[in-house]
């Protein structure tokens, strides 16, 4: 009976472990490509105005036309799963940059540096939703680089612009780095 | 009550019917994605699968995605049955046994 009780302990261990290894693959897959992408995006596009600041309009929509296309490919050739309601993590997606615009056009920026901080921010925001349903370190880090975004948007001038590239770049990169090395 | 599956004691059928069973329930996934989660190479899955498939347990979708081939797999509902009956069945045999050994 002894043994029998073993085993059936062992499988039901064995269910639980790929359960959870299960729905944190699908989730590393359908998301980490994409992280990478936009991640390398930011850190070579907040780079822009040390280099080439009066292209920064031209250079910046070149990358979103490349993040887009590569997100839109990323989704088509990697995508794990598919569900009936797959509509509502990209409606999510899709409506916090819907506020976003909104928001931008209400308050009118008058520097990319204010763009800048309310982007990242954004995005940030959006880990810290994530991090409270899913991967705790996303609220961690969200609430870490939306501090220290502060922090460079008021303590920071020249710099801010390489502080941003570390910061909202590496945290994008990383977590994708960080969530396809981990559940592959 | 339920009853211990025997299609579902080989460990291997067991942990594709757990992984698949973490999705949910009007989701499918990719072959690639369970063959890299559970470690197994594309001819022991496809093995397993097709006695699974045979059980009536999981559905078996081929699509194109491009020009590529991709297959996506959903458990039935009579997988999802069998799957919890089992489940079951190997909770009452854990806790019963403790219960025969309460000072183990």
């Amino acid at each position: 009976m002894e043994v029998l009780k073993d085993a059936a302990a062992s499988a039901l261990s064995e269910i639980d472990q790929t359960t959870v290894r299960m729905r944190k693959a699908v989730a590393a897959r359908s998301g980490s490509s994409v992280l990478i992408l936009w991640g390398v995006i930011w850190i070579v596009g907040f780079l822009v105005p040390y280099f080439a600041p009066q292209h920064m309009g031209w250079i910046w929509l070149g990358l979103d036309v490349i993040g887009i296309a590569g997100t839109v490919l990323a989704f088509r050739l990697e995508e794990p799963t598919r569900s009936a309601s797959d509509w509502r993590f990209s409606l999510f997606w899709l409506l916090l940059f819907v506020y976003g615009g909104v928001w931008i056009a209400i308050l009118q920026p008058q520097s990319p540096y204010q763009v800048t901080a309310f982007i990242v921010t954004l995005i940030m925001f959006a880990y810290v939703v994530l991090g409270l349903f899913w991967e705790r370190f996303m609220l961690w880090l969200g609430l870490a680089v939306t501090a220290l975004t502060l922090v460079g948007f008021y303590g920071l001038e020249f710099w801010f612009w390489a502080w941003m590239s570390v910061l909202g770049g590496g945290a994008l990169a990383g977590t994708g780095l960080y969530l396809r090395l981990r559940w592959r | 009550m339920g009853e211990l599956d025997e299609l579902l004691c080989q460990p291997t059928r067991l942990r594709i019917m757990a992984a698949l069973m973490a999705l949910r329930p009007d989701e499918k996934v990719d072959f690639g994605c369970l063959r890299t989660t559970l470690d197994l190479t594309d001819g022991n899955l496809g093995a397993h699968l097709q006695k699974i498939e045979e059980a009536g347990y999981i559905r078996v979708e081929k699509t194109f995605v491009g020009r590529k081939p991709r297959t996506y797999l959903a458990v039935t509902d009579k997988g999802r049955a069998a799957f919890g009956d089992h489940v079951a069945a190997l909770r009452r045999i854990a806790e019963s046994a403790a219960g025969d050994h309460p000072h183990e």
